[in-house]
């Protein structure tokens, strides 16, 4: 495994690490439990977007993902929901916008961001080229660095999908499930570290100068 | 998002699939609401430009009860009008 696909381990990583880090603020704002976050937005139960108190940071719901920004320094967060309200969960172009953002008090990238940038510095969430980031992560994912966040739910869907006369997928799952199972099921296929990944991850890191990891932050 | 879709579709339809997923429709009592895939959807309008079969997911959600917005209330993210 070469250095730049490492660094992208890493970066997931620390995108799983960032989204722990700032949810328990989202939840706040939001007046739930953190694993109530998910759910308010996806049943429209809380304000679209606004700040998040006591921080300089702002959040914006979109989709099944919440886009959070420091209007200070410009670190950017988006938040990949996973299932039953999880954040361990995370997409490449979720990635690529927080590497390119990412400053102290978080890790800074300076070969990945050489890597995938469009242009020169100064960068912001659309600064990183998307079409340079798939070759590496479909290298990891065949490598078996990443793993579905819930195969069972993926599974449940694909059984209750047919393909209308129109050519569209039609998912009609069971009237009985819970609705949050039912929106569990769009975001289940979403990535987490594999096992394999994980072991990738630590082997790196321990090779790693230990003054350069664990990286806290106070936001 | 407008000029991406003008300028190469097939490009912007491959990325936006890998960045947001399927065009998410949730149906709804007999009414169809997006439920992720705004930005898209009204960009592909605004262009022209067909959106591919395959990026669309119908969900039936017959029976539950959330609140909708039609479009001209919807709020655009950043960068992406």
């Amino acid at each position: 495994m070469d250095s730049i696909e490492l660094g992208v381990l890493e970066a997931c990583h620390e995108v799983v690490l960032r989204q722990r880090e700032l949810l328990p603020y989202l939840a706040e704002t939001l007046k739930v439990a953190e694993d109530r976050v998910f759910y308010t937005w996806a049943f429209r139960q809380c304000k679209q977007h606004g700040d998040l108190a006591g921080t300089d940071w702002v959040y914006f719901f979109h989709g099944l993902e919440c886009d959070l920004k420091n209007v200070t320094d410009g670190r950017f967060l988006r938040i990949d929901f996973g299932p039953h309200g999880r954040v361990d969960t995370f997409s490449a172009w979720g990635v690529l916008q927080f590497v390119m953002t990412s400053i102290p008090p978080w890790p800074e990238f300076p070969q990945l961001k050489a890597c995938f940038a469009k242009g020169a510095p100064p960068f912001d969430q659309y600064s990183g080229a998307l079409d340079k980031m798939v070759p590496i992560w479909d290298r990891l994912e065949a490598k078996g660095a990443f793993e579905e966040a819930d195969p069972s739910l993926v599974e449940l869907e694909a059984q209750h999908t047919s393909r209308g006369p129109d050519g569209l997928r039609y998912v009609r799952l069971p009237p009985e499930l819970p609705e949050e199972t039912q929106v569990d099921c769009s975001v289940a296929g979403r990535r987490q570290l594999s096992r394999y990944g994980l072991q990738l991850l630590e082997m790196h890191l321990t090779n790693r100068c230990p003054i350069t990891r664990g990286a806290t932050s106070t936001v | 998002m407008v000029q991406e879709l003008k300028t190469d579709p097939a490009k912007f339809w491959r990325e936006a699939l890998a960045k947001d997923g399927p065009i998410e429709i949730w149906e709804i009592n007999g009414e169809r609401w997006l439920f992720n895939g705004n930005h898209r959807y009204q960009a592909a309008v605004q262009a022209g430009v067909d959106i591919p079969t395959s990026h669309i997911k119908i969900v039936d959600k017959t029976g539950l009860t959330i609140p909708t917005w039609r479009f001209d209330q919807m709020t655009w993210l950043s960068g992406l009008k």
